[in-house]
C-alpha cells in the first residue's frame, strides 16, 4: 500500500513500512513537520497525513489489540483526536510522528482503561496463517512461540517493541513517550529482544 | 527514525515479532479515510471542553433518546415528560447528569424523568465538562461565546431553563468550566489565551454574571491549570496542572495542586515519581470535613502501575493506604467520611470497584465484573452517601448505568445503555 503512494507534493515516494515478514525501514519521511502545520487550517493537508500514517497506526494498534473491531474502532478515535488537536502540534518539540503516536498510544491505552477486553493474540493471528503446508506449519509453530512469548511481555516491554518497531519511532521518541530516557529505552527494547531469542532459540532447539 | 536491529540476530527476532502483528483491514481504513474528509475541520478549537447548545435547538430529540433508552424506559419516560419538565426526586434523592453522545441528560436515580439537557458539537472524552452547584440547581458547562472560537462557560439550572454564556473579559483569553465555590456564587474556571502562555492559571468569576474576574494562579511553564474541587469550607482548591503529555497531545498527565481560595499558594499533593490525570473525571476528593485529601497517582517508571493515597489538606502527613496495582483513576470520599471508592484495573482488562477506609483498612471489592464481562468504572456517590453510581459495560454491546449500595448490594439497572465508546461522564446532584 505505502509504496504505491506518493507524496502530495509529488517529490518522493513514501517509505515502505513494516509488514508482514519484514521489519519497518523507517527512515523520516520529509514534510510531516510541514503538512502537520499545514493540517491546522488545511483539510487536505490532514487527510495526507493521514495517507502517511494510517497503516503504521493501524498496525500500532494491533499489536496491542488483537480484537479486529476494536483495533478498528480504536484507529478511528485515534485520528478524529490527531484532527481535534492538531493545532496543538509544535514542531520545535519533536516529530509529528512521536506527536501522532503519542496520541495512539494514549488512546489505546483508554481502551483498556474503558475495560476492554483484553483478547489473547494468538488466537487472531492463528485465523491469519496460511494453508498446511509443512513449511507453513513449521513457520507457525515458531510464530506461536513468539506470539506467546510477546503476549506474556509485559505492558511495558510490548509498547517498547510498538514504538520503536512498528511505529518506527526513535528510542528517544519512544523513550520520551514512556518516560524514560534513551539509553533506558534502549536497553529495555534489548532485553525484550534478548527474551524472545531465547524462546525462538528453544524452538529451534525442538 | 532509523532502523537499528543491532545484529543479525536481532534482525530475525524483530522480523519475527513483526510478523505477530496485523494490518487493520484497507478497506476499513478507507472508509474512515472518507469519514475524515467529510468532517469539518475544527481549526483552532480546544479539545478539552464540550460546548453546549440549548437542547431547544436540538430537533431530534426524540431519536436520541431513543438511542439510549429501551422501549419500556421511552414508555416511561414519555409518560413522566407529560406531567413534569424536570427531574424528580425518587430512590436516593437527587438528579443523575450523563453524557451520551454528546448529549447531556438528567433523570432521576430511580430511573424516571429523563430529560435532555443539552446537545454538544464535541466529544467530551477528555475532562469533566458539567458540573453541578452545590446546592443541585444549576449546572456549569463548557460554552461557545459570540465569536463561536473561543471557549467559554455557561449556566444553566438542571430543570433546563435559564441557559447563559457568562461573557469574556476581553477578545483573547478562553474560560472554561470549572470548579463551584460551596456557596454558588463563585466558580473557578481554567483560563488560557492562544496567543499568550503567560495567561494560562485559574480565575474565579460571578457565577451569576461572570463579572469579579480575579486571576487565582499563574501557570509556571505556560501549560493548563484546571480547577477540581474547592473544599468543603471554601477555603482551598485542588487543581490539576497539565503534564507535558496532555500539551503534546495525548491525554493529560500532569500533577495535582492545591492553592488557598485566594490563590495564594501552590502546594504539590502527588508525591515525587508519580503523576496524576485528570482523564476520567476528578482524581481527588476532599474528606467531608474538609481536613484530608484522597486521590489516585501513577507510579512514573512503572507504566499504569497506580495507588490511592490520603494526606491532610496543607499538604502534609501523605500515606499510601492501598497496595500499588493497575490503573485506579478515581478516589472519591463517601459523605459520611467513612469510606473511599476506587476503581482498578483487573488482570483480565476489566475495572473493578473497591472501598477502603481512610486509614486503609478494611479494603474490599464491591463489584466482580471480572467473572460477568462487565467493567466498572469511575463510581460517584449519591449525595447521601447510601447508593453508588456507575458504568458497567460488557465486552461487546451495550451496558448500563447502575445504582448499588455501597457494599455493592442491590445493584438496579438504569435505562441509559452504555458502550465502550461513550466516556465516563455522569454525576449524581443534590
Amino acid at each position: 500500500v505505502w509504496s504505491d503512494m506518493r507524496d502530495p507534493a509529488g517529490s518522493e515516494t513514501l517509505e515502505t513500512v513494516a509488514g508482514p515478514g519484514r521489519h519497518a525501514t523507517l527512515s523520516p519521511m520529509r514534510g510531516d513537520e510541514a503538512l502537520a502545520q499545514a493540517a491546522r487550517n488545511d483539510h487536505a493537508a490532514f487527510l495526507a497525513l493521514y495517507d502517511r500514517y494510517a497503516v503504521r497506526v493501524g498496525r500500532y494498534v494491533t499489536a496491542h489489540i488483537a480484537n479486529p473491531s476494536d483495533a478498528e474502532d480504536v484507529v478511528s478515535l485515534v485520528f478524529m483526536r490527531v484532527l481535534e488537536r492538531i493545532h496543538q502540534y509544535r514542531p520545535e518539540r519533536g516529530s509529528f510522528a512521536a506527536w501522532l503516536f503519542g496520541i495512539a498510544r494514549n488512546t489505546v491505552r483508554e481502551h483498556y482503561r474503558k475495560g476492554w477486553r483484553f483478547v489473547p493474540l494468538l488466537a487472531s493471528h492463528r485465523a491469519d496463517i496460511g494453508p498446511s503446508a509443512e513449511d507453513t506449519v513449521l513457520h507457525r509453530d515458531a510464530l506461536d512461540a513468539v506470539g506467546l512469548a510477546v503476549q506474556h511481555l509485559t505492558s511495558t516491554q510490548r509498547d517498547a517493541l510498538a514504538l520503536r518497531f512498528v511505529a518506527g519511532l526513535t528510542y528517544a521518541e519512544a523513550g520520551r513517550l514512556m518516560g524514560k530516557n534513551e539509553d533506558a529505552c534502549r536497553k529495555l527494547v534489548g532485553r525484550t529482544i534478548e527474551s524472545l531469542r531465547l524462546v525462538m532459540d528453544e524452538e529451534d532447539e525442538r | 527514525m532509523s532502523n537499528d536491529p543491532n545484529t543479525s540476530g536481532d534482525s530475525a527476532v524483530i522480523d519475527r515479532y513483526l510478523e505477530t502483528v496485523r494490518d487493520v483491514d484497507t478497506q476499513r481504513l478507507a472508509r474512515l479515510r472518507e469519514q475524515l474528509a467529510a468532517t469539518p475541520h475544527p481549526h483552532r478549537r480546544r479539545r478539552r471542553f464540550t460546548i453546549a447548545l440549548p437542547s431547544a435547538t436540538i430537533p431530534a430529540l426524540v431519536t436520541a433518546i431513543a438511542l439510549i433508552v429501551g422501549s419500556v424506559a421511552l414508555i416511561q419516560h414519555s409518560r413522566n415528560r407529560a406531567s413534569a419538565g424536570h427531574p424528580g426526586t425518587a430512590a436516593d434523592g437527587g438528579t443523575i447528569l450523563f453524557v451520551r453522545q454528546n448529549h447531556w441528560y438528567t433523570m432521576a436515580p430511580n430511573g424516571t424523568h429523563l430529560h435532555m439537557l443539552l446537545s454538544s458539537t464535541a466529544d467530551c472524552s477528555d475532562f469533566g465538562c458539567a458540573f453541578f452547584s452545590p446546592d443541585g440547581t444549576r449546572i456549569m458547562v463548557a460554552a461557545h461565546p459570540a465569536d463561536r472560537i473561543r471557549v467559554a462557560t455557561a449556566i444553566i439550572r438542571t430543570n433546563g431553563s435559564g441557559y447563559h454564556v457568562l461573557p469574556l473579559p476581553d477578545s483573547r483569553l478562553n474560560l472554561g468550566p470549572g470548579a463551584w465555590a460551596p456557596s454558588g456564587s463563585r466558580i473557578a474556571l481554567a483560563g488560557w489565551d492562544d496567543s499568550n502562555k503567560s495567561r494560562a492559571g485559574l480565575y474565579v468569576v460571578n457565577s451569576s454574571d461572570g463579572k469579579g474576574l480575579v486571576r487565582l494562579t499563574t501557570s509556571p511553564d505556560g501549560r493548563h491549570d484546571d480547577p477540581l474541587l474547592y473544599s468543603p469550607d471554601g477555603s482551598r482548591l485542588l487543581f490539576y496542572h497539565e503534564g507535558t503529555q496532555g500539551s503534546s497531545g495525548g491525554p493529560g498527565f500532569g500533577g495535582l495542586f492545591e492553592t488557598t481560595a485566594a490563590g495564594s499558594g501552590r502546594v504539590k499533593l502527588n508525591p515525587p515519581g508519580t503523576y496524576v490525570t485528570a482523564d476520567f473525571g476528578s482524581p481527588a476528593s476532599w474528606s467531608p470535613d474538609g481536613k484530608h485529601i484522597a486521590f489516585t497517582a501513577f507510579d512514573d517508571t512503572r507504566a499504569g502501575v497506580s495507588a490511592v493515597f490520603v494526606e491532610n489538606a496543607n499538604g502534609s502527613n501523605r500515606h499510601r493506604i492501598t497496595p500499588w496495582g493497575e490503573w485506579s483513576t478515581s478516589a472519591r470520599w463517601s459523605p459520611d467520611g467513612s469510606r473511599i471508592v476506587f476503581d482498578r484495573l483487573a488482570m483480565n482488562g476489566y475495572h473493578n470497584l473497591f472501598v477502603v477506609h481512610p486509614d486503609g483498612t478494611g479494603l474490599k471489592a464491591i463489584t466482580s465484573n471480572a467473572q460477568r464481562g462487565l467493567g466498572a468504572c469511575c463510581s460517584v456517590w449519591s449525595p447521601t452517601g447510601y447508593k453508588l453510581l456507575t458504568s458497567l459495560v460488557p465486552v461487546t454491546g451495550t451496558g448500563h448505568l447502575v445504582t448499588m449500595n455501597a457494599d455493592g448490594s442491590h445493584l438496579e439497572t438504569l435505562p441509559v445503555s452504555r458502550t465502550n465508546n461513550d466516556n465516563w461522564e455522569y454525576a449524581w446532584g443534590r
